[in-house]
């Protein structure tokens, strides 16, 4: 008889460190023959093909004001269709990744056929979503019917901008690029209210209520977060906010010394985090799109091309989400220099693991966490992270503002002036705050869970 | 104090707010989350488990051998030299629940054949009464489970090419692929012996078990006496405002 | 067809009004991922809160107990298999017991060994996909995965004594159809020791996971009073506090000599629920182990004529399956056809206290109910 192999095993722990051991000496021959060779690195690639830029700039160029010159439209046009190519593959992939490691969390294989280990398979999903029949139905508002996915899909387009691929590879540095962010992810919410409105279902319009209900509160601790981050480092700008954590930003009396904010924001980082996830409408918190509960939520009515637009709608702004996380608490696209490679192509190396690190803990999450109940789901905002998060916020406020406001020995604010009472003082406010804000909603939560209320 | 100490203070702020955050960070996680981490590490466990030895059976592939027992395609089954052991005793038709099988037989004695033998196996539903009650071990049921064909008169029977009535033709195959090594039986009827299902080769009318009464065929009945009448006027239906 | 709506009583006793705007009726119909089978079930919410409750059933009914009329006795044995499809021995199990008693047949030893073999391990599928569905309905995919590998293997397990993976036709009159070998006897002791780790792996997945926690603690909490009231058995009743378990109470099959305990839990909530099959799956293993080792010798099968028939009368048996108690009565006339068959479906049963309990819960909290309940649509329509 042939027997089914059943023995559960624990990791492989021998395995894993050979494999470590092995890639760290191939990492660290790599370095040293690097130094032997000078420091070879493909930087003077981009260096040249910066050059050729300025050049073309030169020729063909003008200023922004219309008539635009040749080159500047011809940037743009670029541009945008490097982003449009970039994000619908990185879309149309992060749903291959997301398979996959589900699957391996599952004991199984996710997709193999198509392709070599199924990497052709969102190909094969795009070709049949595209040649399905659109169904409407019967007595759905044919307006917002249709303008729904397109109202989904064009906020996670637009927030392409922001995201920093690398050094210097930004497509558009934003002076409000953080506040950008945010508005788009409200714009959002509005595609998804569509939907659950115009397709006439009783489903739908229940899922529609809870997600907005949901999409609307989760901002809120998003908003604090922001803001702490943005006193830290001083400007809402991305590129700033990376530098800040690359160089130490001094702006505002931020820390003076690099460091990557996930370390003085812990909290920020896992609240914003939760946040991010709630936002994109991801397990724990996808009770939008339940699919035991409400068949599938808002998207029930959709086929075809309008559900793809959701569902590629949803993957992308998971990567935008994973890339303002990496860029505002783990340094973007910071990290040594690898060899080989130059700056520019490094910092691109850094910026993709970073975010796929985040990437894999919202599939983990996905894979192993349960939904939580509508009720247990706004309770987690507005009673546990909207506290913290203001609490957060307080706290970096007063550290940011004992750092530039000096006290005179007569008690009174005098700007940039130094004073060790000051400083003290600072220190005794921020524990004095502290601690009476944890002993006012902490001791909630300390109770074992069948005391508290859920 | 100069401006020098001021870097030293901000270090010690960093520290403090830090470790503040530490704190709160110790609250959130007491709260209840160390179950979920704990939740996630045996997930991580598995992912990376998975990656040295999975369990997936890529079926179209790689071929599952069903266990010894198992009860797939009905067969009817001749030796290398064509001898079937099937001598018509009509048990199989008999036994099937739902009178799917018709054996009409030929001949005499030890040379009695099937003339016919048909099975419906458009609803049959792999019991196993037949093979259980055969006492030639003249058919079995195989492992095969794979009876989906491409095209559609792939799947029906040569007879009449668009019905499931499959006859002999259909149904032969040859014991050496078919014959389990589980029953451990070299004398056919092993099986059927085993539970017993036939005393000797007779028709059930000929052959009972327990002679009983027949039973009075009133005490089934319902007595009309018994039965109340229900008077409908007596029954108000209440009526219901819109 | 008359609509629903029409037969609506109230259900709690207080009278709600006809229609208000603040109310709408929500139908999860007889296609839905998380009804666990065809099973309708009308809501009448307000907001979120479920204040009106109208389950229909009938979608699976194919007439199990006429069609055993058409049938020969052995022929009706087929046809238990397919009601409560995922626990298809204790079914099995449940026809033969009145047969038996009525012919006073004595079963062999080694046969009821056998037959409490098959039990447990069907048991312990039906309680794998059990929890791998109720993690599903909460929305957690992987718990279901760890319990179908399990499950699998267990279903391995019975294809190598029976034949078939989920309608078995195993246990007949008077004993089981084949012996176990030793190569499956190897197997079912692999089995033993692999399942062991997985086992600890799913309660650490659910057992000290908060959200689980949240879901499913406090849901749906029943009083032993109305569940007896409304005749239901099973891990649910057990969950509530009433220590009722028919392998002990009226032992049928060789329990009797078998060690395991009877799982309660004190509050009646989806957790209890839980918690009892989970430690239901313990119990099963135990009895399978012990089964293993003391398994006595002798024939599998009282060995008995295909065509039979029992001496006229009317019976009813209890057995206990994965669901509850599953009561058959019987009426033979003395011919070779019964005369009637009659299933006491424990899902049939369970589903009746439903509109107490779902009264005042969320939608979300529905589900969690519902896949608590582990009905199955085959046995509540035959």
């Amino acid at each position: 008889m042939k027997l089914l192999e059943w023995r559960v095993r624990k990791v492989p722990v021998g395995k894993i460190s050979l494999i470590l051991g092995i890639l760290a000496f191939v990492l660290f021959s790599a370095w040293k023959i690097w130094a032997l060779t000078g420091y070879w690195s493909l930087e003077p690639a981009f260096d040249s093909l910066r050059n050729l830029f300025l050049i073309l700039r030169d020729k063909f160029g003008g200023p922004g004001e219309p008539p635009m010159g040749l080159y500047n439209t011809l940037i743009i046009v670029l541009k945008l269709l490097g982003i449009l190519v970039v994000l619908l593959l990185i879309g149309a992939y992060s749903t291959l990744m997301e398979r996959k490691i589900l699957a391996f969390m599952q004991d199984r294989l996710g997709p193999t056929r198509v392709g070599p280990r199924g990497i052709l398979q969102p190909i094969a999903d795009g070709l049949k979503l595209l040649q399905k029949e659109c169904i409407v139905p019967l007595g759905a508002d044919g307006n917002f019917h249709y303008l729904a996915p397109v109202i989904c899909f064009i906020p996670a387009l637009m927030g392409a901008v922001l995201i920093p691929f690398g050094k210097g590879l930004m497509p558009v540095d934003l002076n409000v690029g953080i506040l950008y962010f945010f508005a788009l992810g409200a714009f959002g919410e509005l595609g998804i209210f569509l939907a659950a409105w115009g397709s006439n279902n009783k489903y739908s319009a229940i899922a529609g209520f809870r997600a907005v209900a949901q999409l609307v509160s989760y901002e809120i601790p998003m908003a604090f977060c922001i803001m702490s981050i943005v006193l830290l480092s001083g400007s809402l700008k991305i590129g700033e906010i990376i530098n800040a954590q690359i160089e130490g930003a001094t702006a505002y009396g931020g820390l003076g010394f690099p460091i990557w904010f996930i370390v003085p924001q812990f909290l920020g980082f896992l609240i914003f985090f939760l946040s991010a996830v709630a936002e994109t409408n991801r397990t724990p918190f996808d009770l939008a799109e339940a699919e035991s509960e409400l068949v599938s939520g808002f998207h029930t009515e959709y086929t075809g091309l309008r559900w793809a637009f959701f569902f590629l709608a949803e993957y992308v702004n998971i990567f935008i989400g994973a890339s303002i996380i990496t860029a505002m608490y783990l340094g973007g696209y910071a990290g040594p220099e690898l060899p080989f490679l130059g700056e520019t192509l490094s910092s691109v190396v850094w910026f993709c693991l970073k975010v796929f690190s985040i990437f894999f803990i919202i599939v983990w999450l996905r894979g192993t966490l349960p939904r939580l109940r509508v009720d247990q789901l706004m309770m987690l905002c507005w009673k546990r992270l909207i506290p913290i998060a203001m609490a957060n916020f307080l706290l970096t406020g007063i550290f940011v503002f004992a750092n530039t406001v000096r006290l005179t020995p007569q008690l009174w604010p005098v700007h940039l002036e130094n004073s060790a009472y000051t400083s003290i003082a600072a220190i005794v406010f921020i524990l004095i705050i502290m601690f009476g804000l944890a002993w006012f909603f902490a001791k909630d939560l300390l109770k074992p869970m069948k005391e508290r209320d859920v | 104090m100069q401006l020098e100490s001021i870097s030293n203070i901000s270090t010690v702020i960093t520290v403090l707010m830090f470790c503040v955050l530490i704190f709160f960070a110790f609250v959130v996680v007491r709260s209840g989350a160390t179950g979920i981490v704990s939740g996630l590490r045996l997930v991580f466990e598995k992912f990376l488990r998975n990656f040295e030895q999975n369990d997936t059976l890529e079926y179209p592939g790689e071929d599952r051998e069903m266990g010894h027992r198992w009860k797939g395609r009905f067969v009817q089954m001749i030796d290398e030299k064509g001898r079937m052991r099937c001598d018509a005793c009509q048990l199989c038709a008999q036994a099937c629940p739902d009178n799917l099988i018709e054996v009409l037989p030929e001949g005499k004695g030890r040379d009695k054949r099937p003339r016919v033998y048909t099975l419906n196996y458009a609803a049959c539903h792999n019991c196993g009464f037949c093979v259980d009650i055969c006492p030639s071990d003249a058919i079995r049921m195989s492992r095969d489970f794979e009876t989906a064909t491409y095209q559609r008169t792939d799947a029906f029977s040569h007879d009449d090419n668009e019905s499931l009535v499959f006859n002999l033709e259909d149904l032969v195959a040859f014991e050496s692929s078919v014959y389990p090594e589980l029953f451990d039986s070299s004398s056919p009827g092993e099986l059927a012996d085993s539970l017993g299902y036939f005393k000797n080769k007779k028709i059930f009318e000929e052959d009972s078990y327990l002679d009983y009464e027949p039973m009075d065929e009133d005490a089934l009945h319902v007595v009309e006496e018994d039965v109340e009448e229900i008077d409908d006027k007596d029954y108000e239906i209440p009526e219901l405002d819109d | 067809m008359s609509d629903p709506k029409d037969f609506l009583t109230t259900q709690t006793g207080t009278l709600l009004e006809k229609e208000s705007e603040d109310r709408f009726w929500l139908n999860m119909g007889p296609q839905h991922p998380s009804t666990h089978g065809v099973f309708r079930i009308l809501l009448e919410t307000e907001g979120e809160i479920v204040k009106n409750v109208v389950p229909i059933i009938g979608y699976l009914h194919r007439g199990v107990e006429k069609i055993s009329e058409n049938r020969e006795w052995m022929g009706a044995l087929p046809l238990t298999d397919r009601m409560d499809y995922l626990g298809a021995m204790s079914n099995n199990m449940a026809l033969t017991l009145p047969v038996e008693e009525l012919m006073e047949l004595e079963v062999p030893r080694r046969a009821q060994w056998l037959r409490v073999l098959a039990l447990e391990t069907n048991r312990l599928a039906s309680h794998l996909l059990f929890y791998g569905t109720l993690g599903l309905d909460l929305g957690a995919l992987t718990p279901f995965f760890f319990a179908f590998r399990q499950r699998e293997i267990a279903q391995y397990l019975l294809e190598l004594l029976s034949g078939q993976r989920i309608t078995f036709n195993y246990i007949r009159y008077g004993g089981v159809r084949l012996d176990i070998t030793t190569p499956i006897e190897r197997e079912f002791r692999k089995f033993i020791t692999g399942f062991r780790p997985a086992y600890e792996e799913m309660w650490n997945l659910v057992e000290g996971n908060e959200i689980f926690r949240t879901r499913i603690i406090g849901v749906g909490e029943s009083t032993p009073e109305l569940l007896i009231k409304h005749g239901v058995t099973g891990p649910i009743l057990r969950a509530s506090g009433v220590k009722r378990d028919l392998r002990k109470d009226r032992p049928f099959a060789a329990y009797d000599e078998f060690d395991f305990d009877v799982i309660t839990h004190d509050k009646g909530d989806t957790y209890s629920r839980w918690y009892c099959r989970y430690k239901e799956m313990g119990e099963s293993l135990k009895i399978i182990e012990q089964c293993l080792d003391g398994m006595p010798d002798g024939p599998h099968i009282k060995k008995m004529p295909f065509f039979f028939k029992p001496p006229p009368g009317e019976i009813y048996s209890v057995t206990d399956t994965p669901r509850g108690d599953l009561g058959v009565y019987i009426v033979s006339d003395g011919s070779r056809f019964p005369y009637r068959v009659r299933y006491r479906a424990p899902s049939f049963c369970n589903l009746s206290v439903l509109s107490e309990l779902l009264y005042g819960t969320g939608i979300g909290d529905v589900i969690a109910i519902l896949g608590s309940f582990d009905p199955v649509f085959g046995e509540v329509d035959r």
